[in-house]
């Protein structure tokens, strides 16, 4: 017997191979991989060209850019959600098997595997920083997090796709935690702690320093990405 | 009178789906960070920031909203009454041109940015505005959903983009001077950096000359696939 998973993915399944959307999609984060893969040979043509050293941030770029994928899928699953809201999909998914509820497990679930399986791949793929594999694993589920709550962001506050693309711009001011955790030499830069991506900063630095704190900021930023994710699924569904 | 109606309409569009909001929090964000930059940042980074974004804003935007225009059978609507195409898409940039209009202004008067080749930077912001908007209605005649608007438009986008890797000098080739964002670049950088004039005056005919292949371009596609689809 099929479960209505089942069915469901491969309706996505030929809904990828008919337009391709998707398997382009990957084109970015497959990109942000490259990129990275290379990062030690753009590093020295930056020193060589513009005589400026970028090894003292090495570890700001990488959790900077390990966190794109998941922004990318995100974005890509919202926008998906979005359209098949405007067109009133979901209202047929509604009185399926399925119910909307498990519609919604499946978009959630796709976006927070493709994230945390990229952020992975290019920790140690590309080999830029080791990173202790527990410490990777508890960021790693961080990072998946915050994957379900980009896509819950932009489809629980707005009416529409349009207004969602308006919510996507905001979403992007989420990541400025990671600079202030790297950059802001004060205490000020707790005030950003409330937004997830503040720590997984924090626990790139402390694992690389090979600090106890480490394991506060895996619980700490476990606990802040279970808050935000519950008060957006909250919002969704009661807007619903 | 038409125009004008039309592109009111776009305005209170635009703001009642919170662009306005978005850009207000946006606008806001890049004066604090163009006030913390050290000096010699602060123009390259303007540049950068009215070339990956403010300009650029049109260009996000207006695939989702023919999408949903389409999607609600408005377009079919629309044409029935006098309002022609060229009205309709004239319209859409020149709303899209007031928003990145203000939001630069606001930028350059909350940073204190400003400089003697001005006309020339206003120039180039006003026309990359509107030819970003015009590159992203091309895409948006035909796409399906906003992820496929997003994919065409945005692999058309970083290969038309590729001049900016000579704009952080890491390639340069003559080739990137056919390219509009070229162009772009050249003009949003005036205020900080000399360039000759004869590159300057290069600028504004490759600005002029894309907007009249785009716009006569998009002009025929909205024709064909939105005011008479099959």
């Amino acid at each position: 017997m099929k479960t209505p998973i089942a069915v469901l993915a491969r309706g996505d399944l030929k809904h990828v191979v008919r337009d391709s959307t998707l398997v382009l999609a990957l084109f970015g984060p497959l990109a942000i991989t490259l990129l990275l893969w290379f990062l030690p040979a753009i590093e020295m043509l930056i020193q060589s060209r513009l005589s400026f050293d970028t090894a003292p941030y090495r570890l700001f770029i990488v959790s900077f850019l390990s966190l794109i994928p998941g922004m990318l899928f995100a974005m890509i699953y919202g926008f998906i959600i979005l359209d098949e809201r405007d067109e009133a999909v979901i209202d047929f998914i509604s009185i399926t098997p399925l119910r909307k509820e498990g519609y919604l497990t499946y978009k959630l679930i796709m976006p927070m595997l493709l994230s945390a399986g990229f952020f992975l791949l290019i920790i140690y793929a590309t080999a830029l920083i080791q990173l202790n594999p527990i410490h990777a694993i508890g960021i790693a589920s961080m990072v998946a997090l915050e994957a379900a709550i980009g896509t819950l962001f932009l489809v629980a506050f707005s009416e529409n796709k349009v207004e969602g693309l308006a919510f996507s711009k905001v979403m992007g001011i989420m990541y400025l935690a990671i600079p202030m955790v790297f950059f802001w030499n004060s205490e000020w830069h707790w005030l950003s702690a409330f937004l997830p991506p503040f720590w997984i900063a924090k626990a790139f630095i402390h694992s690389q320093t090979g600090s106890i704190w480490i394991w506060g900021d895996l619980f700490f930023g476990t606990a802040v990405h279970l808050a935000v994710l519950l008060y957006f699924l909250r919002t969704f569904l009661r807007r619903q | 009178m038409r125009l004008l109606a039309a592109m009111g309409q776009d305005i209170r569009f635009q703001f009642r789906h919170g662009f306005y909001y978005a850009y207000a929090v946006l606008t806001i964000l890049y004066i604090i960070v163009l006030r913390l930059l050290p000096d010699t940042m602060v123009y390259p980074a303007l540049t950068l920031i009215l070339f990956s974004d403010i300009c650029a804003l049109g260009f996000f935007f207006i695939g989702a909203i023919v999408l949903l225009e389409r999607g609600q059978n408005l377009t079919e609507s629309l044409f029935v009454t006098p309002l022609r195409l060229r009205e309709y898409l004239l319209a859409k940039i020149l709303s899209f041109l007031f928003l990145a209009t203000l939001s630069a202004l606001l930028i350059m008067l909350g940073a204190s940015i400003g400089g003697q080749d001005l006309m020339w930077f206003v120039f180039g912001a006003v026309f990359s505005a509107l030819i970003y908007t015009l590159f992203g209605l091309i895409f948006a005649a035909r796409a399906r959903h906003v992820n496929d608007y997003f994919v065409k438009s945005l692999g058309a986008g970083l290969l038309i983009s590729l001049p900016i890797l000579a704009y952080i000098r890491l390639f340069d080739t003559p080739l990137f001077y056919i390219f509009p964002t070229r162009a772009t670049l050249i003009l949003l950088d005036v205020l900080g950096t000399d360039y000759a004039l004869s590159e300057k005056l290069f600028s504004v005919a490759s600005l002029l000359i894309w907007f009249l292949i785009l716009g006569s371009w998009v002009y025929q596609r909205f024709n064909k696939y939105v005011r008479h689809p099959a």
